[in-house]
């Protein structure tokens, strides 16, 4: 089963937390042999969405979502059920403090 | 219903979780499984009669839907199907395997996965109900109080998840296996208690009871799989006496003990001690030590110290509910009394039904009569609406009955004047004045407002009071229309009419007659003017606020009777 983790947080990360980084889950999860992809994503105040409507092309200034929660990065991985995805979302620093929602995908 | 039918619906209830789960099992595909149980449950139906009965009926059925789950994949032929079929040709003719625990079972695998926590738990208990216990759609929608395509869409989201977010079909592994218990642990004890409930589904609770069993083989220490196996048993053991014929719920004291299954009572309580003696005590263990009490012939001071446990465990107003009614039983109605205060349990009939008892156990039959109404107005099984209708005209009758009260000296405060029966509502309408004036000083009425007739002259005039007590006696400086005093102590007969207050004339005749009949006499002289009374009332007890209805009102004659 491949899933997308899409790592959300409240508050852009605090020094203290950006200073955890992925702490060592990147290197560990890259040697399971699990990790498909991925990015960390700069802040949304510096996102623009984009929407084609009649033809025209509508800029906004900011992420599609005006929510609290705003996505900060995804990985891409690959594991046997949802059940290893909990453990491998679990484990990420990220989750200590923001949290993690894993999407299954469309089967290739 | 012939034998054969009969045998069907055996069949069916024994074994649609086992015919689902194995297919599920072997094919991935849970509407698959379902569909596919159901034609060899169909199959049966026709072939049985002609055939009949196959020896091991599970296994026949199991094999039938194996094949038609074959026959269905093979047709649709394409690529990720044809693994499918390979899967399960792979498995056949292979009976459940035997894990490392010793015990396997498909559907303590599909119970797990119906309850694993990435499933929302209505869900969760809707897939089990579908899956394992064969109920249908309707019958679950029900259960939830939802209509049936809400329920339908709910359980069909809830296999998509599985399917598509990749929830594994397994029993959890060992480090997983204790947070999940948990949530299995809820599942079957809704089970049960849907089973439980009338109408009585004696599946369901089987159902129940044997996956617990199985639950307790896997998870020995698990003290609280023990403790809900021992609690559904001892329930379970008084299925035979807690209706009566009519269905209608027979109290625990009224029971016959000698139908109790004294198998499952063994059971139960062997089971209850074993898992006691791991000393992690939890609600399902306390619940089935209440249990075990009440089949020893209900120990109602412990029984009313674990609830008080169980309170604390699980922070519930129905609990504490049953701890007011356990306490009732230990030391007396007003003891239960107090620890209802301040509980609300929206909708919930059994609150006012049980204050209603313990306020007819008091005496006080008028109140009581005024919580089984509301009891009523809130309980919908026939059954409940049978007991509470027969307790409220009981304690109906026994509150118009007039009996002989003592009442202490009673402080109030109010305003007089004089009238004619046609112009009482010139002191009627001066009620809301005495409560005006009450509420300018901060003063809270001690009780239900009343008028007081000090003389009476039928044809001529009438001397009345319109009055709220008090809980202390007030001194009244100003000259204005209200004046304090006391209502005097002593006997007095007393009376409650449930109904119109254009009625009361016919009650005081009755109660006038009562009386005589009794030797007593009225504090009362005749006088030029008219009878004047030393102390006679007419106490309006039911809020015009909160029932606008007169006839549903509640008024108390009270007349003091000669020394």
């Amino acid at each position: 089963m491949q899933y997308a983790l899409l790592i959300a947080g409240d508050h852009e990360p605090t020094p203290d937390e950006l200073a955890l980084g992925c702490g060592g889950w990147s290197e560990e999860m890259a040697g399971r042999g699990v990790v498909r992809g991925g990015a960390g994503l700069r802040p949304p105040t510096e996102a623009t969405t984009v929407r084609v409507r009649d033809g025209e092309v509508l800029l906004t200034d900011g992420p599609f979502a005006d929510t609290k929660e705003q996505i900060g990065g995804l990985v891409l991985i690959e594991c046997a059920d949802l059940d290893e995805a909990v453990e491998i979302a679990s484990r990420h620093p990220a989750a200590g403090y923001g949290m993690i929602e894993i999407r299954p995908l469309f089967a290739p | 219903m012939t034998s054969v039918d009969a045998d069907v619906s055996a069949a069916f209830r024994e074994e649609w979780g086992h015919v689902v789960a194995t297919l599920i099992r072997v094919t991935g595909d849970w509407d698959l499984a379902e569909e596919c149980a159901q034609e060899a449950f169909a199959a049966a139906v026709r072939q049985w009669p002609v055939e009949g009965v196959p020896r091991k009926p599970g296994a026949w059925l199991t094999t039938i839907a194996r094949h038609r789950a074959t026959d269905r994949i093979r047709r649709e032929a394409v690529g990720a199907a044809k693994l499918r079929e390979v899967a399960v040709t792979m498995h056949e003719p292979s009976e459940p395997l035997v894990n490392d625990a010793g015990i396997e079972d498909d559907r303590l695998r599909l119970i797990f996965t119906c309850c694993h926590p990435a499933l929302a738990f209505e869900a969760q208990v809707a897939l089990a109900l579908r899956t394992l216990a064969g109920l249908g759609m309707a019958e679950i929608a029900r259960a939830f109080l939802v209509p049936e395509t809400t329920m339908a869409r709910r359980v069909g989201r809830a296999k998509a998840k599985i399917r598509n977010a990749g929830i594994p079909y397994r029993v959890p592994p060992a480090h997983l296996l204790p947070e999940r218990t948990t949530a299995v642990l809820g599942v079957l004890y809704l089970m049960f208690n849907e089973g439980y409930s009338t109408p009585v589904r004696r599946a369901l609770c089987d159902e129940a009871i044997r996956l617990a069993r199985l639950l307790v083989q896997l998870m020995p220490d698990e003290p609280e799989a023990g403790g809900l196996l021992a609690l559904m048993l001892l329930h379970d053991s008084r299925r035979d006496t807690r209706l009566d014929a009519d269905g209608d719920v027979v109290l625990l004291a009224d029971q016959d003990r000698s139908r109790w299954d004294a198998t499952q009572i063994a059971e139960g309580r062997a089971v209850l001690a074993r898992v006691m003696r791991l000393a992690r005590l939890g609600p399902y263990q306390l619940q089935a030590a209440i249990a075990d009490s009440h089949a020893a012939g209900s120990d109602w001071p412990l029984i009313a110290r674990l609830y008080a446990q169980l309170a604390v465990a699980v922070p519930s107003p129905v609990i504490r509910l049953n701890h007011a009614a356990a306490v009732a039983m230990a030391e007396g109605p007003a003891a239960g009394l107090a620890l209802l205060d301040g509980l609300d349990i929206p909708g919930y009939h059994l609150l006012p039904a049980t204050r209603a008892d313990f306020l007819r156990r008091l005496g006080r039959h008028a109140e009581a009569a005024v919580a089984y109404e509301r009891a009523l107005g809130l309980a919908t099984a026939q059954a409940d609406r049978r007991f509470l209708t027969r307790r409220l005209t009981e304690t109906r009758g026994r509150a118009m009955e007039p009996s002989v009260i003592e009442r202490a000296a009673q402080p109030y405060v109010g305003i007089r004047r004089t009238v004619t029966m046609q112009t009482i509502p010139e002191i009627a309408d001066r009620m809301p004045a005495v409560f005006a004036w009450l509420t300018e000083r901060g003063i809270e009425p001690a009780g239900a407002p009343f008028f007081r007739y000090l003389v009476i002259d039928m044809a001529g005039e009438l001397v009345m009071e319109a009055g709220f007590p008090v809980s202390a006696p007030i001194s009244v400086e100003d000259d204005g229309e209200v004046f304090a005093d006391v209502l005097p102590a002593g006997r007095y007969v007393s009376v409650t009419h449930l109904g119109h207050p254009g009625e009361l004339l016919g009650v005081t005749k009755r109660l006038n007659e009562w009386t005589d009949a009794q030797g007593l006499r009225w504090d009362a002289e005749q006088t030029p003017a008219g009878d004047k009374f030393a102390c006679r009332l007419e106490i309006y007890k039911t809020d015009p606020r909160v029932q606008s209805d007169m006839s549903q009102w509640e008024t108390e004659l009270a007349f003091k009777l000669a020394d």
